[in-house]
């Protein structure tokens, strides 16, 4: 068994549209759950324009079944900063200034801003092929998410690895095991979870 | 998991901030072995190779 991981912008350069829109469709997530479905509908129709606009990167892992290569599941990634408004950082008291100045900087324009990097799609393929193969399994497909993300960290620094995710316990379950931590009572404007942790613990 | 996430500013209040310096804070390593080979692929024809192998060709 080996798994190989193929970056997206190197296949868009190599493999033709037909090709590519083939190995994507043969990803598919039979749940119910709205994030699973976003999943399955980002490899689909954005992925390929997401890293055209370098938007994100996107990486497909390959795994095999009978001699034969299937996508076994996918992650994208981005860089993004979690940002406090210059109105919200000048009410802090003193000391939550001290904490935050510890994470991250104030920009020109006074607002406060921590750099880092979203984990914005993390997927395994469970078409019928791929779930007889069990090729991979959650915990390994973030350990390759991973092995990029602590790439990207060396490259170009930062604070924070951080995700949105449905309120849904097997999902903020996966992610509470796997060392993240969530903002309590915290929902994003997409109406999510927002889980992190320190980029140094990746 | 959201599309969104790629185009969203994120934002966060003084409440939250609190919460975050302690989520930090608590912040752990969970590291997990793959027991099996990996391997990223970058090479033209490597990756040809494994497309036509994945179209059937």
């Amino acid at each position: 068994m080996a798994l190989t991981v193929i970056p997206l912008s190197n296949l868009l350069t190599i493999s033709s549209g037909e090709e590519i829109n083939k190995l994507l469709s043969s990803f598919t997530c039979n749940s119910l759950l709205k994030g699973s479905s976003d999943v399955e509908q980002f490899l689909h129709t954005k992925a390929i324009q997401f890293e055209n606009l370098a938007l994100s990167r996107t990486y497909l892992v390959m795994a095999s079944y009978q001699s034969k290569p299937y996508l076994a599941g996918y992650f994208s990634i981005s860089n993004k900063s979690l940002v406090v408004p210059k109105k919200q950082f000048s009410s802090m008291s003193n000391s939550l200034k001290k904490k935050l100045m510890g994470l991250g900087y104030k920009t020109e324009m006074a607002n406060y801003e921590i750099k880092g990097i979203l984990l914005g799609q993390l997927g395994k393929n469970y078409s019928e092929e791929a779930v007889k193969a069990k090729g991979i399994t959650g915990d390994e497909l973030l350990a390759l998410a991973y092995q990029k993300i602590r790439e990207a960290y060396i490259i170009i620094g930062g604070r924070i690895l951080f995700l949105e995710c449905e309120d849904h316990p097997k999902i903020k379950g996966f992610y509470s095991r796997n060392g993240f931590k969530e903002l309590d009572n915290y929902e994003s404007q997409n109406n999510f979870c927002l889980f992190l942790k320190n980029l140094k613990d990746v | 998991m959201s599309t969104k996430s790629f185009t969203t500013d994120f934002k966060i209040n003084k409440k939250t901030s609190i919460k975050l310096t302690d989520a930090l804070a608590n912040s752990r390593r969970v590291d997990h072995q793959i027991n099996q080979k990996v391997e990223t692929l970058t090479d033209k024809d490597r990756i040809q190779k494994m497309m036509s192998s994945f179209i059937g060709k």
